[in-house]
């Protein structure tokens, strides 16, 4: 009498067993899953372009800001020595 | 597997990497079920089957694209549940190692149910004696991998897998010999 125990079998009812823990939606909940996580942010080289655009952005305005102040700087100082230049003039002219 | 097989096999990858639908729905239906058996082989508990099979798929599904060789598609997505497996294997090993003792109970090795049989129990059993990659090893032998791929798969040579191989299925022969 063969009393070898039937693997084969074993194997049959584990694959079995691991079949019947998949809800019979799961290829819909799958594949619902795969295209709500990839149809607004494809990938990661994506994400780095969206993160690239923002930084080039930010980097922009603050070179904007900057310049605009240096520049209504520059022409504060340049009034007041101006004026300045123009009352010493004055005080030079009188005897 | 036929010519024939292996070229609509082929030919549904290249649709599913299209983006068509009913090609994606055809590759899941196809392997759902041997994904799920080969995680459980692995990771030995039926709770985490579910989830690691939507893992598997949804980086399966991510990464198709870059697939060069739809023939390669099989080897390919066993690649990446074996790999999958072993990392979740080990994220739990840490998760245990930071677990309080009150909830060790979520733990502890699965219990056969009543309806397990106790040819089934014993395989169970005898996989959890092996190591993972091991396990992982039997798993991929038996869903047909050959130890060429094998070999790909885990980095190293067709001899050494030869001798891995060898190995692990007599330790396991012997404990579910002993279990069953």
């Amino acid at each position: 009498m063969n009393t070898t125990p039937d693997i084969s079998k074993a194997w049959r009812e584990l694959r079995a067993s691991a079949a019947a823990q998949l809800p019979s939606d799961f290829a819909d909940r799958v594949l619902r899953l795969v295209h709500v996580q990839t149809s607004p942010v494809r990938n990661a080289a994506d994400r780095f372009l969206v993160s690239a655009c923002t930084a080039a952005a930010c980097l922009l305005f603050v070179m904007l800001v900057h310049t605009h102040n240096t520049q209504k700087t520059n022409e504060a100082s340049l009034a007041g020595w101006k004026q300045i230049s123009a009352q010493a003039d004055s005080y030079a002219s009188i005897p | 597997m036929e010519i024939t097989d292996a070229n609509a096999l082929a030919d549904i990858v290249r649709q599913a990497q299209q983006g068509r639908p009913t090609a994606q729905r055809e590759l899941m239906a196809r392997y759902q079920q041997r994904v799920a058996g080969f995680a459980y082989a692995i990771t030995g508990r039926s709770d985490s089957v579910e989830d690691l099979t939507q893992v598997v798929f949804i980086k399966m599904f991510r990464a198709l694209d870059r697939l060069d060789d739809p023939e390669r598609f099989e080897a390919w997505l066993f690649r990446l549940a074996r790999n999958s497996c072993i990392d979740h294997l080990r994220r739990e090993k840490w998760r245990r190692f930071f677990t309080p003792i009150e909830t060790e109970h979520e733990t502890i090795a699965e219990t056969n149910t009543a309806v397990d049989s106790v040819e089934l129990d014993a395989l169970r059993h005898a996989l959890q004696q092996l190591k993972p990659k091991d396990r992982a090893l039997i798993a991929l032998a038996q869903e047909g991998r050959s130890q060429t791929e094998m070999a790909a798969i885990t980095r190293t040579t067709v001899s050494a897998i030869k001798a891995r191989l060898h190995r692990a299925r007599e330790q396991l022969r012997n404990i579910y010999e002993h279990d069953a």
